[in-house]
């Protein structure tokens, strides 16, 4: 059930915040064996679903997501909760505070009712990156639901919350939004606050919420987002919430279909199903046409070269001082050492070792400021794509969900999974995946991208493929 | 590009990490072929990135502290302070 539809059942008091708190608790247990959770918290998601009854019963407002259980990614702080990053650095580690996204969502009555399992600090795209074991798919259990966000999507693919929590740097909340089958989505960078959010690449994270309703990510979005004092990079300005009653015909509207996707593409399945589900925005009025970005056959490299330094460089605070369980050595250097080769996996240790490459003097000074520029020409090129269409659209993933184990010998093969959900990470514009479909009974999606700041007007076109 | 084990030991070493001899020789190939593939985008030009938004400033106000938190989320501390082991180990 849709989180609009629970809060308002339980705002005028025809459902209760406990009976639905607790059911959602009693899917979360029966469905263990697919590594959905790093933790649950049944305790305070109990005393808090009470009080909002409670606040309901005085006849007082208990918010707009009153009584929702949502899941929470285990790199979003929340205080006094494990914070793990499904990390073995962070084993135990207890956050002091709670991130601002997620406060503001707590506010508006959503109940935490556990912490999703994860690719370790947000680096995979396969939910097989963890500490704690693989996430499965709910949807076909021997099949990844994709990363690294894996936990989230599954909870709302299974059924267990309707809205759930992820982090997305480079595809990491709408790929596997789309191996899931849900809806995920990137907002414009800065539309959400990042304080308490686990760095990662810097320049590029965002958090963005997964739901089965395009309706339930416009009203996440927007209950998340505006400025923060505690985070200077947040916009000063919140998303412009959707109408209530949207008009489904898209006549006048403009759809991309940038020819570096859909011309060069080698997955035809895919962007078969991709372009039926394209074709019903056209029977609803959308015009569609071809554009040019060329710079978007460059996004993997840039990407992986820009995020894999940024996170050298971010995750070097994790030396066993501050932050979790020490390996203690004699003296300091060898502690740190001690520490971060013990705690880190092999594909952090991997991202680590190739952005302090990216940032050693000599070799790549060049490559990276190149880098940068590249992604100074995609913003521009889709921006400029973007004046003469409303959105871009493309496959979210050049497949549906991998099997358990095909791409974890090459990390190359694995990279490449990211190709269409890096360009919009890199320049910063929304993008939204929605359901377009199966292939074998398993899922497949469609990326929308938008203009900056507007996701208002992609969640539209969202919400005319979804229905809902 | 060929990424030698003595390069991916120079980075271990920036990164502090250190790298068994079982994993080296893999973790070198790996590398090679990551970094091959970033290389790709010497060929590509592109602009300056531009600048996104102008710095913000914000009123310098008094919150409530929570170092106290943060310390006792550390491993090890003392009388308020983190705790670490000595920068030279013991002769």
């Amino acid at each position: 059930m849709e989180a609009a539809i629970i809060a308002g059942a339980v705002r005028l008091g025809k459902r209760k915040a406990i009976d639905v708190v607790n059911a959602a608790l009693d899917r979360a247990l029966a469905a263990q064996d697919l590594g959905i959770f790093t933790s649950l918290q049944a305790e305070t998601a109990r005393a808090e679903a009470l009080a909002i009854d409670e606040i309901v019963a005085r006849g007082d407002d208990a918010g707009r997501l009153a009584g929702v259980p949502i899941a929470v990614k285990d790199n979003i702080a929340e205080a006094g909760k494990p914070l793990t990053a499904a990390s073995k650095l962070l084993a135990g580690y207890t956050a002091p505070r709670t991130a601002t996204a997620l406060a503001r969502l707590q506010k508006q009555g959503a109940v935490v009712i556990g912490r999703t399992n994860m690719d370790e600090f947000g680096m995979g795209s396969s939910g097989e990156n963890s500490a704690y074991g693989p996430t499965l798919n709910p949807i076909q259990p021997s099949h990844v639901p994709g990363g690294s966000s894996s936990g989230s999507a599954a909870a709302v693919a299974a059924g267990i919350v309707p809205l759930a929590l992820g982090s997305d740097t480079g595809g990491s909340v709408r790929q596997p939004a789309s191996f899931c089958g849900v809806v995920g989505l990137k907002p414009t960078y800065g539309r959400i606050s990042r304080s308490g959010l686990l760095a990662f690449g810097s320049s590029l994270d965002q958090i963005g919420p997964l739901a089965r309703s395009v309706r339930d990510v416009a009203i996440a979005t927007h209950i998340m987002s505006g400025p923060d004092p505690l985070d200077s990079t947040a916009l000063q300005t919140s998303m412009t919430p959707l109408e209530a009653e949207l008009s489904p015909s898209l006549d006048g509207s403009t759809i991309g279909l940038p020819l570096q996707c859909w011309k060069h593409g080698k997955h035809s399945e895919v962007l078969d199903a991709v372009r039926a589900t394209v074709a019903r925005l056209e029977a609803l009025g959308a015009q569609v046409i071809d554009v040019d970005i060329p710079s978007l056959e460059a996004a993997i490299p840039t990407y992986y070269l820009l995020t894999s330094a940024e996170a050298a460089s971010n995750l070097s605070r994790f030396d066993g001082i501050r932050y979790g369980p020490r390996h203690e050595a004699d003296e300091l250097i060898q502690t740190y050492i001690q520490t971060r080769s013990q705690g880190f996996g092999a594909e952090v240790r991997r991202r680590i070792l190739l952005g302090t490459f990216a940032l050693a003097e000599g070799w790549s000074d060049d490559l990276y400021r190149r880098a940068d520029a590249v992604r100074g020409q995609m913003r521009k090129e889709i921006s400029s794509a973007l004046t003469t269409a409303d959105v871009l659209a493309m496959p979210t993933a050049p497949s549906p969900a991998f099997r358990l184990g095909e791409k974890t010998s090459d990390p190359l093969e694995m990279y490449l999974s990211d190709i269409y959900t890096t360009p919009p990470s890199l320049t910063g514009h929304p993008a939204l995946s929605v359901p377009a479909g199966t292939i074998d009974h398993l899922p497949v999606g469609l990326q929308l991208i938008g203009p900056i700041e507007d996701e208002a007007s992609l969640l539209r076109f969202g919400m005319a493929v979804t229905g809902r | 590009m060929a990424v030698d084990t003595d390069t991916v030991r120079q980075m271990a070493k920036l990164a502090r990490l250190h790298i068994s001899d079982s994993e080296i020789d893999s973790l070198a190939s790996e590398m090679g072929s990551i970094l091959d593939f970033m290389g790709e985008i010497a060929q590509w030009e592109g602009v300056e990135n531009p600048v996104g938004r102008p710095t913000l400033r914000r009123e310098d106000v008094v919150l409530e502290a929570t170092n106290s938190q943060l310390i006792e989320a550390a491993a090890a501390h003392e009388k308020g302070q983190v705790t670490v082991p000595p920068i030279k180990g013991a002769s």
